[in-house]
Order: C-alpha cells, then sequence, then structure tokens
C-alpha cells in the first residue's frame, strides 16, 4: 500500500463526522453502528481513539474466513469482502486485532473499509485533519519533525 | 441479537460447559453428547470452546440433502428438524467449524440452539470464560479493550 | 416480475426459495415433468435399505408450494422456449417471462446393449424406482459402475439380505473420487460386507428370456435377476440445446460465473450446467447436491438483480461402509492429471488418508476410517490454502486461537 489512512490521535476532537460520512456514502444513512471508521472514546482521559482498517501485510481476517470471502490483493494491498461469499459467521469481527470488521444485522454480511475507491470521505470531511490519506513516508516524516521537535524542547 | 462470546485468555478446558450441555440437552453426562466442543491445542496450551455461530447463510443449509437446516426468522438461529435427519453428516463437513455435532443416539447431526435464548454453558461456566452478550456490544468492547486502550497506554508513554 | 423455473429439483426448488428471500411478491411458476414434490436424491439409498421409510425422501408436499406462493404446474412437459420473445411453450399454452432459471438436472445412463431394457433393469433416481425394485423382489443383484451411487445402492441392497455385485469398467472402485490405495481400503471394506468387486470389466449385454438371467462382461459371466445401472449420470440438456443455448464440451448447459446462459435473462443451475472447478478453474460438470444448492442461490440472487460470482465447484462426498466413514474431497490424481502433485499419506490399522497438493496449493484429500479435520480441509480446498499457509496458521499461537478449528487437522500437515 503506498498510500494509508493516517490518524493524529492528539488532533482528533471525537466528533464522529467521520463515522456520519461513512455510514451516509455506504450505507445511506447516518447511523456511527454502520460506519466502516469507529471512534472510540475516552472520556475521562479526553482521548478519541479512530479506528479504521489498516490493511495488514498478513491480515488475520483473510487467515480466519472459512469461506474465503476475504482477499487481500497482492498488487493494490487492498483487502476486500465479497459478499456472495460471505457466509456471515462473524469470524473476521472476532479475529481483527483492531475491532475494525464490522457487522450489517440487516444483510447478514460483514462489512469493512474499502476506502472508497481510492479517495476515503472521512479524510476528505475531516475537519481537525486528524485524518489524513498520505503515502506512508510522508506520515512518517511528519511525525519523526514532531518527535524531534518535542526532543529539542525537553533538551 | 444476543450470541455466545468466549474470552479464551480465560478458558481453562474444565469441560464443565460441556457435561452442562449433554445434561441439557441429552440428559446424558457425556462430552460426546456436547452441543459444545473444546479444542485443545497442547503444543500452545490452548482451550477454545467451539459452537454453533449460527451464520446467516449457513454452508450446512447448503449442503442438507434433507433441506432441513433452516434460518429461523424471528431469532436469527441456525436450527433443524432433527426427526427428518437420515445422518449423512455432510453438514458436519461443511461447518467450517466442525460445529456439527452427531448424536450418537438419535444418530442424528445437531447444533447449539442456545437453549431457547438461556444458553446453559453460559450460565455454569466456573471461570468466566464464557458470556451470552449482544453482538454489536462485544464488538465495542473489543475495540475499546484492545485497540484503544493499547493507542492510549502508548501515548501516555510519549 | 415474472420468473419461469424449468425444474423441481434440489436447484429448482433452492432458486425459488433464494427468489423469496429477496422479492416476496413476484411471480413464480414452477415446470415439472414430474407429478410429484420435491425429493432427496441422497436419501434414496437409505430409503431403498430400508433405514427411512419411502416417504420420507419426500422434502415438500404440494402445500408447502403453495405457501411459498409457487404456482406449480407438474406433469407439464415444456416443449419449447423461444427466448427471443422471452415465452415458452409448454400443453398448448405460452408463457412469458422476465428471468427464466434451467434447473433440468440430469439423468442415468443406461448404455444402449443387449437386453438393457428387459425386466429387471433399474436405476435409482427417483422414489418411484425404490418401488419398483421392491416389487421386482430382487434376489441376486448385479450393479454396475461402482461410484457413489453404486456402492451405495450396493450397501442398501445387501443391508435388505441381497446377494449384490459390483462391476465397475475403471481399475478401482469410485474412480472419480479415490486413488487407487484408498480405494482398495473401501474395495476391502465392500468385500467384508460380502459384496463381490469385478474391475476392470466391461460390461458387454444383459442375457434373458422375459427378464434378467445373467449379466456377461468381457471377463465372465454374472447369473443374477436384477441390475441396476448406476453408470453415471447426463445433464438434461435437449431443451436448452433446441432453445439455442451454448451447450459446452463436457455435455452441460454453458454458463458464466454470475450463472448467466449465453442469453440474457436466462439462468441455469444444477445438474443440468457446467461450472468451472475451483481448484483447476477448469469446466467440470458437478453432479452434486451442495453444487447444486449454491448455483440455484447464486443464479437466484443474480436473476434479482445481484451480481454475485460464483466461487466454482468442489466435490465433496463422504459414504458410511460397515461403519467406517470414507470421505474424498476436491480432486483424485485422475482429476489432477498435468499437474505436478504432492502427495501426503500416512496408513494405519484403522486410518488411511492422503492429501494432494498441486503447486503447494492444497487439491485433494481422501480419507478413510475418520471424518475428524475434514472440515478444516474442505475449507482450505475451498479458499485456496497453501500447505505452507495451513502450516503457518498451524504453528502460529495467535492465529490458531482464533481459528481452533485448525487444531484437529494439525495431523495432516
Amino acid at each position: 500500500m503506498d498510500k494509508l489512512i493516517f490518524i493524529d490521535y492528539h488532533k482528533c476532537v471525537g466528533c464522529a463526522t467521520c463515522e456520519m460520512v461513512c455510514s451516509m456514502v455506504h450505507e445511506d444513512i447516518c447511523s456511527p453502528a454502520l460506519s466502516r471508521i469507529r471512534v472510540v472514546r475516552y472520556p475521562t482521559e479526553a482521548f478519541n481513539v479512530p479506528i479504521t482498517c489498516a490493511f495488514c501485510e498478513s491480515p488475520p481476517c483473510v487467515s480466519v474466513c472459512p469461506s474465503g470471502a476475504i482477499t487481500k490483493n497482492a498488487d493494490s494491498g487492498d483487502v476486500a469482502i465479497n459478499p456472495a461469499l460471505c457466509i456471515g459467521c462473524r469470524q473476521c469481527v472476532q479475529a481483527c486485532p483492531f475491532g475494525h470488521a464490522n457487522f450489517s444485522l440487516d444483510r447478514g454480511t460483514a462489512f469493512k473499509c474499502d476506502l472508497c475507491g481510492g479517495s476515503p470521505q472521512c479524510v476528505e470531511f475531516c475537519w481537525t485533519e486528524a485524518l489524513q490519506y498520505v503515502p506512508l513516508d510522508r506520515a512518517l516524516g511528519g511525525k519523526r519533525d514532531a518527535a524531534a521537535r518535542n526532543i529539542l524542547k525537553s533538551g | 441479537m444476543k450470541r455466545i462470546a468466549v474470552n479464551i485468555e480465560i478458558c481453562d478446558g474444565c469441560g464443565v460447559c460441556q457435561l452442562v450441555c449433554s445434561a441439557q440437552k441429552a440428559g446424558q453426562w457425556h462430552p460426546s453428547f456436547s452441543r459444545i466442543i473444546i479444542k485443545r491445542d497442547e503444543e500452545f496450551g490452548l482451550n477454545v470452546p467451539i459452537f454453533c455461530m449460527h451464520c446467516s447463510n449457513p454452508p450446512c443449509e447448503t449442503f442438507c440433502v434433507m433441506n432441513l437446516i433452516y434460518k429461523d426468522h424471528d431469532s436469527d438461529l441456525t436450527l433443524r428438524h432433527e426427526d427428518r435427519c437420515i445422518g449423512c453428516r455432510a453438514c458436519e463437513i461443511a461447518c467450517p467449524f466442525s460445529a456439527a455435532i452427531m448424536d450418537p443416539i438419535s444418530e442424528a447431526v445437531v447444533n447449539c440452539d442456545l437453549c431457547g435464548g438461556d444458553p446453559q454453558c453460559v450460565k455454569y461456566c466456573p471461570a468466566g470464560a464464557l458470556a451470552f452478550i449482544d453482538i454489536s456490544e462485544a464488538a465495542d468492547k473489543k475495540r475499546r479493550q484492545t485497540a484503544g486502550l493499547q493507542i492510549l497506554e502508548a501515548s501516555r508513554k510519549l | 416480475m415474472r420468473i419461469l423455473i424449468i425444474g423441481n429439483g434440489a436447484a429448482g426448488n433452492q432458486a425459488a426459495a433464494s427468489i423469496r428471500k429477496y422479492s416476496p411478491e413476484c411471480e413464480i411458476l414452477m415446470f415439472a415433468r414430474e407429478y410429484y414434490s420435491e425429493y432427496s436424491a441422497c436419501a434414496l439409498p437409505d430409503a431403498l435399505a430400508g433405514w427411512i421409510p419411502i416417504n420420507k425422501t419426500y422434502l415438500k408436499t404440494l402445500a408447502d408450494y403453495e405457501q411459498q406462493k409457487i404456482k406449480t404446474c407438474f406433469g407439464q412437459e415444456v416443449e419449447n422456449i423461444d427466448i427471443n420473445n422471452q415465452c415458452l411453450e409448454a400443453g398448448d399454452k405460452k408463457y412469458g417471462y422476465d428471468c427464466l432459471i434451467i434447473a433440468t438436472g440430469s439423468r442415468p445412463i443406461i448404455p444402449p446393449i443387449n437386453g438393457s431394457l428387459l425386466k429387471g433393469n433399474f436405476v435409482l433416481k427417483t422414489p418411484r424406482d425404490i418401488e419398483l425394485i421392491m416389487e421386482h423382489k430382487p434376489g441376486r443383484v448385479v450393479v454396475v459402475g461402482a461410484g457413489n451411487i453404486g456402492v451405495e445402492t450396493a450397501g442398501a441392497l445387501r443391508n435388505r439380505g441381497c446377494d449384490v455385485k459390483i462391476v465397475e469398467m475403471q481399475d478401482w472402485v469410485m474412480p472419480l473420487l479415490y486413488d487407487l490405495k484408498s480405494a482398495n481400503r473401501i474395495r476391502s471394506l465392500l468385500e467384508k460386507e460380502n459384496i463381490g468387486v469385478f474391475t476392470g470389466e466391461r460390461v458387454i449385454e444383459v442375457q434373458g428370456e422375459q427378464r434378467v438371467e445373467r449379466l456377461r462382461t468381457d471377463q465372465q459371466d454374472l447369473e443374477c435377476d436384477t441390475v441396476i445401472w448406476a453408470a453415471g449420470v447426463k445433464p438434461n440438456v435437449e431443451l436448452a440445446r433446441q432453445a439455442g443455448l451454448k451447450i459446452g464440451s463436457l455435455g452441460g448447459i454453458e454458463v458464466d460465473k454470475y450463472m448467466r446462459c449465453t442469453h440474457p435473462g436466462v439462468f441455469a443451475c444444477g445438474d443440468c450446467v457446467q461450472s468451472l472447478n475451483v481448484i483447476t478453474g477448469k469446466p467440470s460438470l458437478s453432479l452434486l447436491w451442495s453444487s447444486a444448492k449454491r448455483q440455484a442461490d447464486l443464479a437466484a440472487a443474480n436473476c434479482m438483480g445481484q451480481s454475485y460470482e460464483y466461487e466454482g465447484n468442489c466435490s465433496v462426498v463422504i459414504e458410511e461402509i460397515m461403519g467406517i466413514p470414507c470421505i474424498a474431497i476436491g480432486l483424485n490424481l485422475q482429476g489432477l492429471n498435468g499437474y505436478e502433485v504432492e502427495v501426503i499419506e500416512q496408513e494405519s490399522q484403522d486410518l488411511y488418508y492422503r492429501l494432494l497438493a498441486v503447486n503447494d496449493r492444497i487439491a485433494g484429500y481422501q480419507c478413510i476410517g475418520s471424518l475428524d479435520g475434514a472440515s478444516s480441509i474442505f475449507t482450505m480446498i475451498k479458499k485456496g490454502t497453501s500447505l505452507s499457509e495451513a502450516r503457518r496458521v498451524l504453528l502460529n499461537q495467535g492465529l490458531i486461537s482464533t481459528m481452533a478449528w485448525y487444531i484437529d487437522s494439525r495431523r495432516y500437515f
């Protein structure tokens, strides 16, 4: 994967815009429960953690899926669910270490982030810039910069 | 929609769930009559209870040559008309989790039916490894505990 | 929307049931040559053996069709399909359709040899066949063909106390499912049950005055009063061919991944189609109950506007001979002809298994003596798991704890 959804946890205010947009784009309804990206909120710590698919290199959901419905595309790195094959056993929900894979009770199939086919709408609408869809080296570069500045400040 | 969830870190493989299940469902105290099976991995010391996942599109339904497996409309459970079973065991192979069990007495293949909404295995699990919870609640809990807490911890250290 | 289904077998009924999931309202009309409701062909040997009553092989009553709001035209042969005008002709009437699902199934092959029409020749395809066989009061039976139907029929008649022999043209029993070594185990199980097995023999003719008296093969004469033909089945494609739909090289209706025929609005599923094998990706005939129902599911979904792809067929056949479970999944060496096959096998007193892999990918599995771990192997074959991936999962504590159902299959890797 050349690009990833980079999450800056310190910027996230937990507004749920990403959840609303995601469910609107994919399910035609504003319902965080049906969103691919989910925000976990820790109000006492004032900390919000958006959780989305990490597009793992060796995804546990692909290994665990008994019907072969989840596949990783070797070229694009995309991990996708084929609803025709999904038997709705919810094992991917249990196996995902991030709790990302979600399950639709209506359709009886699992669903997950598909990066909106290349332009993730959650990122588009994130007004705090906590979510960014950037190449890996740029994401890391920004992080390195911030860490270096911290060291300089404290030193 | 409530389903059984397992915390495999807690399960010590005592087998009480199997005994309770066999007593409840077959009137026998014998693990081989149980609808819940504990898979034991001696290499890693793992004990994992396995039971019917009540898939939305169950493969066992496709494989049943007597068309006796059905999805119950209201409860969304995978149930069967056991009296019509001819014991061909096709559903046993079709089930990826091997959660369909051949009942040795009636010679019919059976699966977990959540005891009609009050699973006895959960009630009697001495370690508390089994829980009967709403599936979306389970996913929320997991997100909060496994992913969120780890990130929270890591950010505290910074 | 009006959907016509031709055929009242596993595929036809599954298609109707799946359509009902998508639309409780649309009109479904089902045509069938037979007068009776759906039955389970796989339960016929059990009924023949007397383990279950014949009426238990019927899966539906006519009231069930009414409840599912399926209009039935049973006993009504479809004479012609006019695919250009989207209608079909049956019994001097024309029926228009929006979608047509062809599920005409298959029929047993009786080779055109001398005496194959004499009294005492039977097939096992419908519950009526059981009644005919029982009315005939079989004593000494020869079953021609040692496929799964042949072997099950032989076991069933042996259970009735008949003297049973099996004649197979190829060199071992169940040649399409098992390899020689595993087939020999099955053969010895059959012989233990006092079923005579003659392989590598071609049937030349059936002899007899009024009724069957003996069966002549190229090597011997077998005295018998009943011959049961289990020499394979053949797709019923005459109607589709006549309508101008393309018939594939193996004799089944050609369909694409979406179960569509070569003409829009026409779908086909079940025994009458040829589909791609999940392992080799080559066209093959999969005349199995599970394939028929899966294909019907997809045909129904796609005719209701979805675009679901068929993953490909994969055969699974389970038999119980003398109380010993035998299972064959995927392809055998014959089916993998032309590939470089890696064989993992193990043999002991009461268990024999062999696992076949092609290019590291698990492609076939045969086991006599146990069903443990077979469901995981079936999952792996369908998913296209490689041997190395299976080993990786089995040796990774984190992974195996989330997929503990693989634990039973550890002994195979």
